[in-house]
């Protein structure tokens, strides 16, 4: 069984769904791709990281990536040695960099609720081209795990954290992020405490991962309100991500729309991420996935290869918005032809079971299918939670009421429902 | 599982939708070569951006052998043998400018030299995201705006498409402009075939997206309840929920409808290409576009962007072999795709060229790569060129040099974005007066137009 299958099992079936899903938002954040590290040996301990952590503290999570052999082959940390004035060389500036973009604080100053502080109205910069040198240089001197070396670099092996060797450490005097500075003399492990917990207790770093983390799983434009809350809990309990995710789940602004009374806001839900959307509508009919299961194929073709993010800005940006200005992660996968990709996997679903390669029993939607509204009632509890609006409900039992034959009927209406954008957009 | 076998095969070769492409009749070969190529759309223009994903090292790209400013000496010395591109690699392809300066190309660009050498490509050195011309010290003391986050892949990879302040993309705001002139048609002026693309977004243009599998609707046997289902499909697009997030995938969905149906149509006649692409990624995406170039009368079009990308450029480490494998597919798939224009006859009305999110050091980093930098040369290749030439002008390669704005070998952009697309756009048909709304900053500089097309 391939890693992406196992993947795939373990999101259905595994016990510890809670823990599957944040893992899973937190590799959308601490990203690697393989692109450059696809091999089992590499990506299966980084997730399992990611899934040991996920309820943890952020430092812990961000410590334990730091030092993933993985990661410190995604991003270069791992045999990034001191300058070299007889090669002209300097410290590869990778790791330092984005470890401050993407994994912490992000480019500009925040305030608690995630707003942007303004300098002549510019956003404020978190740091500059001067820090990410010195942070470059701080993160000298890391090896693959194995032999204790005085010099040189060990082979690759991907068992463990990596290892100091300090002759590649730079030692020298340095201001790293938010003008901590580091005196002369440090070793490695020194220098790299010292900047797990510089961007551990940043002021952005509670906002930052409270909006990655609702953005994953909640919704993609949380008012500041919220976002502060959830800052706050992060401040409070010293980034205990237990605690921060139950907090997130439970807001008041999470739970829009579970009473009729309190509808989501307009700009309210995300859409569902292509491995999400075939994952949840597999649930929402029952089907049970085989070892060999093609779900990483058919994600592929919506725009989201597992394990193979274009870049470490992820399988789509934080950041990506609607031309309309409106944050809407997501929908960088969502473009006009893969929309008729997602359209045409529900087909593929509903009429082939994905060729062939998942086992799903219609059963308890056909015996209800003499009745076009008693099956649309339960496609509508399976998949809507029962908040299905009544215009679309009396547009999918008059369609399917054309079909003469049960199978085809519960075949056409949970089409309408999954190729629907009220379903697409989780919400 | 065969058919999901077939398509997932497609995809990961990069074939894409060609199969089906493919399947309207040939042209036979001898039949090609003797007809007289007839251009039907004598007014017809395309430009196609390539995006570099990752910030390409234009260092190694095209390298100063001699020339007015500086010779090899200055760059092997910075580069040394950890980045360095060995001199005798580069005599074999060479290039010279009109000035007289020489300079060689790396090793893996020799097709690209051959259409240096057929007058078809230029390079334009140095350019990078401006917001107002200025000098090191300036930069330095921060006495000029500059673009907000320098070096960082997600702000330069969206300023590259939307140019610095601007929040939709100038391939898209140039369409806003020119779409009128492919009326009465309804397809989109934009496409990519490299996924969403802000590029081509603009105020009040959207573009389609060509991919695999993404060009209809599957499932209609055309049986009553298929029928009814699927007019069950259009109906539930047109429900307006109230939330906005919920009405931009219906606009999606609506968008990749009528796009799909209208590209179809016009490629189950369209014939399949004589030219031969490179099976590679970029190979497969601009063999795409030359696919729908070649049936754009059908579609009715006069003017067509389109978007095109290659990753992998972001080279921390071990620098050289990832270069040298990136350049082989970027210049066999622009070959290729120059081909393709002459076969259609279309080789003065299409303007290829790249973009990238910004150069990098010039001096190696300790993982035998480089780090993000600024200004970087960008390629530019039609018939419709003034002649081949090396334009802009070229960084003194040296470290903390007069165009060295951190001390690794971070060159000053000397040629804006604004001016190097305002000059494509210009070209396409955006007129002077209009230049300055697509490009906020081009006022600022007192060249618009840099002449090269």
């Amino acid at each position: 069984m391939n890693q992406q299958s196992e993947f795939f099992v373990h999101a259905m079936n595994g016990p510890d769904q809670l823990r599957q899903r944040v893992a899973f938002a937190l590799s959308q954040i601490f990203v690697v791709s393989g692109l450059k590290t696809g091999e089992p040996r590499q990506m299966v301990p980084y997730q399992n990281i990611l899934l040991q952590d996920a309820f943890g503290t952020y430092l812990n999570a961000l410590r334990d990536v730091t030092l993933s052999p993985t990661q410190g082959v995604y991003l270069d940390m791992v045999n990034n040695d001191k300058a070299d004035a007889t090669a002209g060389t300097a410290p590869n500036e990778n790791y330092g960099r984005e470890v401050m973009q993407l994994f912490s604080i992000g480019t500009a100053l925040l305030n608690p609720d995630g707003s942007t502080q303004l300098t002549g109205g510019q956003p404020t910069p978190s740091y500059d081209q001067t820090t990410i040198t010195n942070m470059a240089r701080a993160l000298t001197g890391w090896t693959f795990p194995g032999r204790a070396i005085t010099h040189g670099h060990n082979p690759e092996n991907y068992t463990g954290p990596m290892i100091a060797v300090e002759i590649n450490h730079d030692e020298g005097v340095k201001t790293i992020v938010g003008g901590k500075n580091l005196p002369a003399g440090q070793n490695a492990q020194q220098d790299l405490d010292a900047v797990l917990q510089a961007l551990a207790t940043h002021q952005n770093t509670a906002p930052f991962i409270a909006l990655r983390l609702i953005e994953h799983l909640v919704m993609s434009n949380p008012s500041p309100a919220y976002i502060g809350r959830i800052s706050q809990v992060f401040i409070s309990t010293q980034g205990d991500l237990s605690q921060v995710v139950r907090a997130l789940l439970l807001d008041p602004e999470a739970r829009q729309g579970d009473d009729p009374g309190n509808p989501p806001q307009p700009n309210g839900g995300h859409l569902r991420e292509p491995l999400l959307f075939v994952l949840n509508m597999m649930r929402n009919i029952n089907a049970t996935v085989v070892t060999n299961n093609p779900i990483e194929g058919l994600a592929a073709d919506m725009g989201q290869t597992l394990f193979y993010s274009p870049s470490v800005f992820n399988y789509y940006s934080p950041l990506y918005r609607l031309s309309s200005g409106q944050l809407a992660p997501e929908f960088q996968t969502l473009s006009s032809a893969t929309a008729l990709v997602r359209a045409n996997v529900v087909q593929d679903l509903i009429a082939r079971n994905l060729d062939g390669d998942i086992h799903w029993n219609m059963g308890p939607f056909t015996q209800l299918a003499s009745s076009p509204p008693d099956l649309v009632n339960a496609i509508d509890n399976a998949f809507m939670f029962g908040r299905m609006p009544a215009a679309l409900k009396s547009e999918i039992t008059a369609a399917i009421n054309v079909a003469t034959n049960n199978a085809d009927r519960v075949r056409n209406a949970i089409y309408l429902i999954a190729t629907s954008s009220l379903y697409q957009v989780e919400h | 599982m065969t058919n999901f076998i077939t398509r997932r095969t497609l995809l990961r070769f990069g074939a894409g939708s060609l199969g089906i492409l493919g399947a309207g009749g040939r042209l036979s070969r001898l039949g090609l070569l003797n007809a007289q190529v007839i251009n039907p759309t004598p007014n017809y223009k395309a430009m196609v951006c390539i995006f570099l994903f990752g910030g390409n090292d234009g260092n190694n790209l095209i390298i100063p052998i001699q020339t007015g400013l500086q010779s090899y000496s200055n760059y092997i010395g910075v580069r040394g043998s950890t980045l360095g591109l060995a001199s005798n690699a580069l005599a074999q392809t060479q290039i010279t400018a009109s000035s007289g300066d020489v300079y060689g190309l790396h090793p893996s660009l020799a097709p690209l030299q051959a259409l240096y050498q057929q007058k078809v490509l230029s390079v334009l050195a140095n350019v990078g995201t401006l917001v107002k011309p200025l000098n090191k010290q300036q930069y330095q003391q921060g006495q000029v705006p500059v673009p907000t986050n320098l070096f960082s892949h997600s702000d330069q990879q969206q300023q590259w498409q939307t140019s610095p302040g601007s929040h939709t993309g100038w391939g898209g705001r140039a369409i806003d402009i020119l779409q009128a002139l492919n009326a009465p048609s309804s397809f989109p002026t934009g496409v990519s075939v490299a996924g969403n693309s802000l590029f081509l977004t603009g105020q009040s243009s959207t573009p389609a997206s060509v991919t695999n599998g993404g060009l209809g609707l599957d499932g209609s046997d055309g049986s009553d309840a298929a029928n009814a289902r699927d007019a069950a499909f259009q109906q539930i697009l047109t429900f307006d929920s109230g939330m906005s997030l919920i009405q931009a995938a219906n606009r999606s969905t609506n968008d990749g409808i009528q796009a799909g149906k209208e590209l179809n149509a016009a490629l189950s006649g369209g014939g399949a290409l004589q030219t031969v692409f490179p099976q590679t990624g970029l190979g497969a995406q601009l063999q795409q576009v030359a696919q729908i170039m070649k049936v754009r009368t059908t579609l009715g079009m006069n003017r067509q962007i389109f978007f095109c990308s290659q990753g992998g450029y972001d080279t921390h480490t071990d620098q050289l072999p990832q270069q040298t494998s990136l350049f082989g597919e970027l210049a066999g798939a622009i070959a290729a795709f120059y081909n393709a224009t002459m076969e259609l006859g279309l080789a003065n009305q299409v303007v290829t060229f790249t973009e990238s999110e910004f150069g990098r050091t010039c001096q190696p980093d300790t993982g035998a790569g480089s780090d993000h930098a600024w200004g970087s040369h960008q390629m530019i290749v039609s018939g419709a060129l003034k002649g081949a030439d090396v334009y802009g002008k070229f960084p003194l390669i040296a470290l903390d040099g007069p165009d060295d704005v951190t001390g690794r070998g971070v060159w000053l952009p000397s040629t804006s974005l604004d001016q190097y697309a305002a000059t494509i756009a210009s070209w396409f048909g955006v007129g002077d007066s209009s230049l300055t709304t697509v490009f906020p900053n081009l006022m600022n500089f007192t060249t618009q137009k840099l002449g090269f097309v």
